[in-house]
């Protein structure tokens, strides 16, 4: 089946963030294979620049509906459907934020369309089908999904999976102004009753870090989980985990690296006593260089590190704090 | 006031990996954890009717029967073979069918994903099918207030108490691994209550719109998981390899972007 | 012969698995009794397992309850705490279902199966042990009642329980006769001595319990009059069944715990799972618990069939008492100085399961009884 337009959906305002450009360039290299075109559609106020930006990542054609403050999902999913109604893309990509995820869950069911949540990898075959992989939890497998029947090509993509890059010599594309009649009327508003701020520590974004520690299940003691992260301020590092570490509340929820959680692709990756379970792997398979740290030396993760190093954590910090 | 519970049963190797339990399927972790919010609104009104509703194979009816034992009000089972191999999309099509069938309800509870497909789709798929409010990332319920729902949500660095009117759609997102405590006595009152099996004509849906022939993806093939890298493995004494560590991160953390 | 567990009993397995994980494992009611772990087992309706419906039961056969009671066994780790539960049900409040008069079962099953008033056993006292029959309590008729007098020893619940069924000499010559009555320990006269402290099993208070001049109505005999050697051999066979066939989960918990161990200790460059002196232990352990489990099928099978089992208790007891002892000193040799420590419970399991080769009858005596039986 023909692949004539992909469109990659916005979920904010901030629509030339980097995750968007993420993915704009992802479906650039999609569209380049036989001269598809590239939709990128916001919803937010028209700010020339960063519409220009979403250019030079590869757009082709920008649509914009010019609406503040659109924060209600149902409101954002029919404005995306109209233009997907106008524009009718083959394929369209969503970034798997919270927002972005509900938005394309609402417009698969609207549609009847299929949709592959939390890609990794999205891929062109020579039968001119496009094929999405993600990885099927607990299995160690990444599966291989296509659509069926389906008018549209669906999936949310996880952030930090592509990776960015601007194209050299690209014309000024086509930004047009969608304008949108508000039909849909949200007669059931959710009330917000009292609003707190949680946690005194900042949730960073762990995808800003270029070290990142995990502490997995051989990091017992919480004496050593300070050690990890006093080394982890010294050197710029963010601390992360595995589900284990967050259960055994070492680490905040939302710095849970796996299938679960989120997926990191740093320029150094260090593993402090991770076995190397798939659903963690997933998360950090993208990673420039893998340095595993565990006592066994038979765990998993050392058919997966670049560096591999048997020790015992306690011990090999002890030598650390010695050399700094 | 008439509450859904919809729990997906999941393979119990999927969710205890050491543990040799006796049941082919289990709750889905996040299921699970929504069925027990929703059970503690019951016991702010008795009146209120929980109804737990599955779309899964017979071998599965063992967690209807739990959920009766827990507290529940009825447990349905949706078994077909028609509904075999359903996607995302076509699940959302079942349930919310299913929902329609049982008639004025007013509050539908999912948990946020299921521990195996981990998609979280069906929740806002039911929602828009039944053209209802949705709601997510939900801590806990504290309980009414003038025929409003009051919800605690949790979202990033902020909690929310929120108000919502019903009939809506809400999912929560924590998960539990800890089975619940069912007496052996209320266990065999639910058995001998029983519960409902439901199939596809029982709730009147579209054969194009579900199992195999409603869904819109299908998994063409698995393969292992990332390609396997070229090792160092870093030899000598544990001094060794720790210089060989810190002088690693110097470096790294001078590398610009 | 089907050997497979219905879909009922394995729903029962699991069931409870998670009741004894989740709330009979706290390791503070390890060493002592405690009243809000019993009340969570009376609401989880696991005594009257065997008693029917209308006094508050399940009315599941006695191979669902054995069922139950291995996984009970396997899922709970505290074995005072299972011993207590056994003493209970199966060799006094089912003691009164089985063999006491309606007026008996009104007056007490009701609220023993609802947890309300715990039961307890008293036979054995300071000079009669192994030798039952050389007890001297005894019961004088006075009136419409007897009056009791004696002292019992090593009476598990005593402590705590609220009803016991009590053997007492009713007639000497020509042949000594024994009688057993249901006593309630608010009767006049009845009173407990201090809590025995023993080697293991601490969640199961022990203490000798004294009968000065306690009055019994005549209706508390249980069964007939000068016919307590009947409900005596009745309560043995349970006793000899029900008591040892947690062991029987236990030693699968013990048989887990061995395996995982001795695949993460590595010495000498392997796991020492690998080392046949240590798997060859876990091999023994896991042939004797299929046995074990054989002859409870069988044993059950009897009892659902209304059958005699005392030889095969008997047997069942010895096997199943001497592997578990078997099994846990094995698990300290794999352990090693792990095994000794008090962190690993494996020593705590050790001297649970020293207990078992003495009581219920020693197993001295008990080969006795198996050899008249050949």
């Amino acid at each position: 089946m023909n692949i004539d337009k992909i469109a990659v959906i916005c979920d904010s305002e901030d629509y030339d963030s980097q995750y968007i450009l993420q993915l704009i360039t992802k479906a650039r290299s999609l569209a380049d294979y036989d001269n598809s075109k590239v939709l990128v559609c916001c919803v937010g106020p028209y700010h020339k620049e960063k519409l220009q930006n979403l250019s030079r990542f590869g757009a082709d054609t920008i649509i914009i509906c010019e609406r503040p403050n659109v924060t209600d999902v149902w409101m954002y999913s029919d404005i995306i459907s109209e233009m997907l109604r106008e524009h009718m893309p083959d394929m369209a990509i969503f970034p798997a934020s919270d927002f972005g995820k509900e938005i394309a869950a609402i417009i698969s069911t609207v549609f009847e369309a299929g949709l592959t949540a939390d890609c990794i990898d999205i891929k062109r075959n020579k039968n001119n089908e496009v094929s999405f992989y993600r990885a099927a939890l607990n299995d160690s497998v990444i599966a291989e999904i296509q659509c069926k029947d389906s008018a549209i090509r669906l999936c949310t993509v996880k952030k930090g999976i592509f990776v960015e890059s601007i194209l050299e010599d690209r014309e000024r594309c086509n930004i047009e102004r969608f304008p949108y009649e508000i039909t849909y009327n949200n007669k059931n508003p959710v009330q917000i009753l009292e609003s707190k701020k949680i946690s005194n520590n900042k949730i960073v974004d762990i995808n800003k870090y270029e070290i990142v520690f995990c502490v997995g299940r051989g990091v017992k003691k919480v004496s050593t989980y300070k050690r990890i992260e006093d080394l982890s301020k010294r050197f710029g590092a963010v601390v992360a985990g595995t589900r284990v570490a967050v259960e055994e509340g070492f680490i905040n929820k939302e710095y849970q690296i796996g299938q679960s959680g989120k997926s990191v692709s740093p320029k150094i990756y260090v593993g402090f006593g991770i076995s190397g379970a798939s659903q963690h792997i997933v998360g950090i398979i993208n990673s420039g260089i893998i340095v595993a740290i565990n006592k066994e030396e038979n765990a998993p993760i050392f058919q997966y590190a670049d560096c591999s190093i048997v020790a015992d954590i306690d011990d090999i910090l002890d030598e650390i704090e010695k050399i700094i | 006031m008439r509450i859904v519970v919809c729990i997906k049963p999941v393979r119990t190797e999927m969710v205890y990996k050491t543990e040799d339990r006796n049941e082919k399927y289990t709750f889905n972790p996040y299921d699970l954890y929504a069925l027990e919010q929703s059970l503690s609104l019951k016991k702010l009104d008795d009146s209120i009717e929980i109804i737990a509703l599955s779309m899964g194979p017979m071998d599965a009816q063992h967690l209807l029967v739990k959920s009766l034992a827990m507290g529940c009000d009825d447990g349905i089972i949706l078994n077909d073979s028609a509904f075999i191999g359903s996607d995302t999309l076509a699940t959302s099509y079942v349930l919310a069918t299913a929902i329609k069938k049982l008639n004025k309800v007013d509050l539908i509870v999912c948990g946020a994903k299921s521990i195996d497909g981990e998609t979280g789709q069906v929740v806002f798929g039911i929602a828009e099918r039944l053209k209802l409010n949705c709601i997510q990332h939900l801590k806990k319920v504290i309980g009414f207030e003038d025929d409003k729902l009051i919800l605690e949500q949790e979202n990033g660095d902020r909690r929310l108490d929120l108000s919502l009117n019903l009939p809506a759609v809400i999912a929560f997102k924590d998960f539990t691994l800890k089975q619940p405590d069912i007496s052996l006595l209320l266990h065999k009152r639910a058995k001998q209550k029983g519960i409902k099996i439901w199939n596809a004509d029982d709730i009147e849906a579209d054969g194009n719109k579900i199992g195999n022939k409603g869904s819109k993806t299908k998994v063409i093939g698995v393969r292992n998981i990332v390609t396997k890298r070229e090792r160092t493995i870093v030899n000598g004494s544990i001094a060794d390899k720790a210089k060989y560590l810190t002088e690693l991160l110097s470096l790294g953390s001078n590398i610009k972007n | 012969m089907d050997f497979s567990l219905s879909k009922e009993q394995k729903e029962y397995r699991q069931v409870i698995i998670d009741f004894a994980r989740n709330q009979l494992n706290d390791s503070d009611s390890l060493e002592s009794f405690s009243p809000q772990v019993w009340e969570k087992i009376s609401e989880f309706g696991l005594l009257g397992i065997t008693v029917d419906e209308k006094y508050g039961g399940l009315n599941e056969s006695y191979l669902t309850a054995a069922i139950v009671f291995e996984a009970l066994g396997y899922g709970c780790e505290n074995n005072g705490l299972i011993f207590m539960i056994n003493n209970h049900i199966w060799v006094a409040q089912n003691l009164i279902y089985l063999y006491g008069s309606e007026t008996l079962k009104e007056k007490y099953l009701e609220d023993m199966v609802a947890g309300k008033r715990i039961g307890s056993i008293a036979i054995t006292e300071a000079e009669s042990g192994s030798d039952a029959f050389g007890m001297t309590t005894q019961a004088v008729l006075d009136g419409e009642d007897y009056i009791l007098n004696g002292t019992k020893m090593f009476i598990s619940n005593g402590p705590i329980a609220d009803i016991f069924i009590v053997f007492a000499v009713t007639e000497k010559e020509p042949k000594k006769k024994i009688t057993a009555f249901v006593v309630e320990k608010q009767f006049l006269g009845v009173s407990t001595g201090a809590d025995i402290e023993k080697m293991g099993l601490g969640a199961c208070p022990t203490s000798e319990i004294i009968l000065d001049q306690v009055r019994v109505p005549k209706e508390n005999i249980l069964g007939n009059f000068n016919s307590g050697s009947y409900i005596l051999m009745g309560a043995i066979e349970w006793e000899r069944f029900y008591e040892f066939v947690p062991h029987i989960g236990a030693m699968k918990r013990v048989i887990e715990r061995c395996g995982r161990y001795a695949k993460e200790r590595k010495q000498f460059g392997k796991s020492i799972e690998e080392y046949q002196a240590i798997s060859h232990k876990i091999a023994d352990m896991e042939i004797k618990l299929e046995l074990a489990r054989l002859m409870m099928y069988k044993i059950a099978w009897l009892k659902d069939n209304q059958r005699n089992a005392f030889k095969e208790v008997s047997m069942f007891k010895i096997f199943v008492s001497e592997s578990y002892i078997k099994a846990c000193r094995d698990a300290m040799q794999i352990f090693g100085a792990y095994g000794y420590t008090k962190e690993y419970g494996i020593e705590r399991e050790m001297r649970d399961a020293l207990a078992s080769s003495i009581h219920s009858g020693t197993n001295e005596v008990l080969r006795n009884t198996v050899y008249k039986y050949i």
